[in-house]
């Protein structure tokens, strides 16, 4: 397995190898074990046998088709608006001579910063058809607010427009890498503004653009939060909800866990075509892109006459998708009870939702809880993914062991939350880990989750060291261990504080993998959140929201703040 | 002393692997400069780091001085880090988080060494290669050629006695490259260093070694000091790549021997050199253009090493001029001093300098 004999780096190699099988492979075989084991009130494993029940059952039911069908009309509805919005700023933003571009850039990435759950009861408030902000508006000047919120275009509409600041980001970047000399040639050639956005710029594009767009669908697919928040009021089901509602069905019936798990493999599956899919688009579209020079800027289209209009459709977009949510969130949380926005109303505002916020006995445990269960998955995801990385970048492992150690590692991007979390409850039912029901075992799931990404993106990072810069440190008497953490540790230090401030924005945000594993005694912010929701304690909730984007804006900006030293790597 | 035995190394997955070393021997001696020369992909710079322990050869034995550092047989195979080997890489290799100071402190520290002893280290390794005063600068804002010096004050830090350099000068510019070859003569002499050193350019081959090695396809073809190497090689391969030369297809005595003096007959005349086996597949007459002087006067057809031709095309390059003279199909070319330019269409006439012609025999004609 090993090179050259390095004993010490060969266990180790073991060890993470064992670990990542334990926290990746374990959950899903106790999944596909459950979905041909687990029928009707019995748990996994309580008896021997295969049994094709579970999956005669999700066939049969035409339930399963209006599911699927759910599930893609969210999909597709939700990533055409949100990547129809990002694309449309990208071009704005990177582009074009449009003013007011620094407002417009950070605008857009605000709502980053607001958790989907958050921003999704933000939407339910304004678009209530009896009290909301804008039905109650529009009536005052006549006008009958014809749709309802409460439905799968409304879950669309939230969706997408989330979305959209993530997606800016990729489309963006995809942007960014396009080669301005092609543009500047087809300019040269005679070509104009539009001939060269369309034969040129956009062509170039196309495959990246459409791994973004698999990309969110797979995301769209899996996500959890506004499906769950909307869709409860809706009646209106997705694949993943319904896998939770199997799991903690109401009315104090038993779980069932046999339909669940095998819901739970055809999500799988369904996740595991989109990201084949994606791979290979990714693949395409650098064959396309080339990466030049950092710093350079390519020449920015001048709109001319169309400057206002453009201008004034980003704005009204912006005040829509992210303006008025934030109002009515900050608004909402000043107010016990709700009252259309006035002069009048501004005396009955007070902190008070804050106060009771803080008075809760149970809220310290519970930022307590999302401390340590946040900080905890930091640590269990960087420390394997920054190992994995270093194996299989440099060390002196065989090639094809690298390659599945890697391979494993960045399975979980293929595995839907909503799996990760039924897997780990059936997992830990059984494992003699006296983990269950506290934030350990949410932590260890959301590493799973997570372990993905850092593992791409540190390993990205690896690639980018130059390999004399270690062999350098090895010739001057250095060994593997002292290398890495007098050489490499330091260069990787951006890219592991971007690590780990996206793990913990991540892991603040993540919702369904903690409802579906926390207990009273560990809840957490996202569980919390919930819990209000479903009791309808709304300034609270809404407390909670300004609270929690105040925290997540603080966490995103701290790369903005690394010191001046580590600049000269590229993040 | 580096020992080098037998030493083979493939390269690639397990599916197909290639030799890029294949049973490669020689021996650097005690302060002396060794270089290995070849094109890229001939193997130099695989042996240069399975010398320095970054790559392991797959059989064979590497010795520095009295420690053997590999061997297949015996199952050694001593780390990088244990070998006590200066080494200035291609790229240099500047750690960018550091200052200039701690470059080159690197291999000192964490050895339980005084601050104060360590720092005087530092400060005597920088004057050695001309850096005082810059201990404290940032290593990313530093030129090619600083950074360049920082490496090898990094490589001498330790005071190892053996160096391996990788085409250290590659990658500055022409007027730097001189100065920094007569910086590195300079102090391998006075710290009495054994040099492994690696280059393409055969000139600074030529300017820095005590002793060459040509390398092609991972094998060394012919060994030797620079200038007999130059003048007489016994390859075509290595004539070829050490400089300009011709190679003139002839006609020899088919009982000449390798080793033997024989004359060849070409277009030009007639030149007597010494015999060489080849791969080649015809005779070929070789000599370098500068070795030979031009004629005036009458022309004597019978005598030997004189040719003659018609003047094809000239180019002056300042300090010489580059002539190409025609003979029937053949062709050759002839470097002048730049005060006998002839005209193009012009018949002239020249002599080759005794001992620098070598004939090229393919080898089942010689045997």
């Amino acid at each position: 397995m090993v090179r050259a004999g390095r004993p010490v780096v060969s266990l180790l190699f073991i060890a993470v190898l064992g670990l990542t099988v334990y926290l990746v492979l374990v959950p899903l075989v106790v999944l596909i074990v459950a979905s041909v084991n687990a029928t009707g009130a019995h748990l996994p494993f309580e008896r021997p046998g295969i049994f094709i029940a579970n999956y005669l059952t999700v066939l049969r039911d035409g339930g399963t088709y209006r599911l699927l069908l759910n599930s893609t009309i969210f999909a597709v509805g939700s990533t055409v608006i949100g990547i129809g919005m990002a694309v449309f700023f990208a071009w704005l933003i990177e582009r074009t001579n449009i003013i007011m571009r620094r407002v417009l850039f950070v605008a857009v990435l605000v709502p980053m910063a607001i958790p989907n759950m958050i921003y999704a009861t933000s939407w339910l408030q304004l678009l209530d058809a009896h009290a909301g902000l804008v039905p109650v508006t529009l009536a005052k000047f006549g006008i009958p607010f014809p749709v309802s919120i409460l439905s799968l275009g409304g879950m669309i509409f939230i969706q997408g427009t989330a979305l959209a600041s993530n997606a800016y980001l990729l489309v963006a970047g995809a942007l960014r890498n396009v080669d301005p000399t092609l543009e500047e040639q087809s300019a040269i050639a005679g070509k104009g503004v539009w001939q060269t956005l369309c034969r040129v710029t956009l062509p170039i594009l196309r495959p990246a653009l459409f791994a973004v767009i698999v990309f969110f669908a797979m995301v769209c697919i899996e996500t959890f939060d506004v499906p769950g928040m909307v869709g409860l009021s809706a009646g209106v089901q997705v694949l993943s909800t319904r896998i939770y509602w199997l799991t903690h069905p109401e009315g104090g019936q038993l779980p069932d866990y046999g339909t669940a798990s095998a819901l739970a493999l055809l999500l799988v599956i369904i996740a595991l075509m989109l990201i084949t899919l994606y791979e290979a688009q990714l693949k395409r579209g650098r064959r396309y892109v080339t990466i030049t020079a950092r710093g350079y800027r390519p020449s920015r289209i001048k709109l001319g006459p169309l400057q206002l209009p453009l201008l004034v459709l980003a704005l009204g977009l912006l005040v829509i998708t992210v303006a008025l949510p934030l109002f009515m969130l900050v608004w909402r949380s000043l107010l016990r009870f709700y009252v259309y926005p006035s002069p009048a109303a501004f005396g009955r505002l007070s902190f008070s939702a804050y106060r009771a916020l803080v008075d809760e006995p149970t809220m310290i445990a519970v930022l307590r809880n999302t401390v340590l269960m946040s900080v905890a998955t930091v640590v269990v995801t960087l420390s394997l993914s920054a190992l994995v990385a270093w194996l299989t970048v440099r060390s002196p492992i065989t090639a094809s062991w690298r390659r599945r150690l890697r391979m494993l590692a960045l399975t979980p991007q293929g595995i839907p939350s909503v799996v990760i979390g039924i897997a780990f409850v059936l997992t830990y039912l059984r494992v003699p880990i006296p983990i269950y029901g506290t934030v350990w075992i949410i932590a260890l799931a959301l590493s799973t989750k997570f372990i993905a990404y850092t593992t791409a993106a540190l390993t990205a990072a690896h690639l980018q060291i130059a390999p004399e810069l270690e062999e350098a440190s090895l010739m001057a008497g250095a060994d593997e261990f002292a290398t890495y953490r007098r050489v490499l540790f330091p260069l990787l230090t951006p890219a592991l504080a971007n690590c780990v401030v996206w793990v913990l924005i991540q892991a603040i945000r993540e919702l369904v993998i903690a409802l579906m594993l926390y207990s009273p005694s560990s809840q957490v912010l996202s569980t919390q959140v919930w819990g209000l929701w479903q009791n309808g304690v709304m300034d609270q909730l809404c407390a909670l929201g300004v609270v929690s984007a105040l925290v997540l804006a603080g966490l995103l900006s701290l790369p903005a703040l690394l010191p001046r030293r580590w600049r000269w790597l590229p993040v | 002393m580096i020992v080098v035995s037998q030493v083979t190394k493939t390269l690639g997955e397990d599916g197909e692997r290639t030799a890029a070393i294949n049973d490669v021997s020689f021996t650097v001696e005690n302060g002396t400069i060794f270089t290995l020369l070849g094109p890229s992909g001939s193997g130099k710079t695989t042996m240069l780091r399975c010398v320095a322990g970054i790559e392991t050869p797959d059989r064979g034995e590497i010795a520095l001085g009295d420690t053997v550092v590999y061997s297949s047989a015996r199952q050694i195979n001593l780390p990088p880090n244990r070998r006590r080997i200066g080494m200035v890489f291609q790229s240099y290799a500047i750690w960018p988080h550091m200052t200039v100071a701690g470059n080159v402190a690197y291999p000192l520290v964490g050895r339980g060494l005084e601050r104060s002893v360590i720092a005087e280290r530092v400060e005597r390794a920088l004057t050695q290669v001309g850096l005082q005063g810059l201990a404290d600068r940032d290593a990313p804002n530093l030129s090619g050629g600083q950074q360049q010096r920082v490496a090898l004050a990094r490589a001498i830090v330790d005071e190892a006695d053996t160096l391996l350099l990788d085409e250290p000068l590659s990658n500055l510019d022409a007027k730097l490259r001189w100065q920094m070859r007569q910086e590195l003569v300079a102090l391998q002499e006075r710290l009495g260093l054994t040099v492994l050193y690696v280059t393409h350019d055969q000139e600074e081959a030529l300017a820095l070694s005590h002793r060459i090695a040509v390398m092609r396809d991972g094998q060394i073809v012919e060994a030797g000091e620079p200038l007999a190497l130059f003048e007489q090689p016994t390859s075509r391969y290595s004539a070829e790549f050490m400089g300009l030369a011709n190679f003139l297809p002839c006609s020899v005595a088919s009982d000449a021997r390798p080793g033997e003096r024989a004359a060849a007959q070409t277009a030009f005349g007639t030149f007597v050199g010494r015999v060489c086996a080849s791969e080649g597949q015809t005779p070929e007459l070789f000599f370098r253009p500068h070795r030979i002087t031009l004629l005036s006067g009458e022309f004597d057809a019978g005598t030997s090493d004189t040719g003659a031709g018609i003047v094809s095309a000239v180019s002056h390059l300042g300090e010489v001029n580059d002539v190409t003279i025609r003979s029937g199909e053949q062709s050759a070319r002839l470097r002048l001093r730049s005060s006998s330019i002839p005209r193009v269409g012009e018949s002239i006439r020249f002599r080759l300098e005794p001992g620098c012609a070598m004939i090229f025999v393919p080898q089942r004609v010689a045997v």
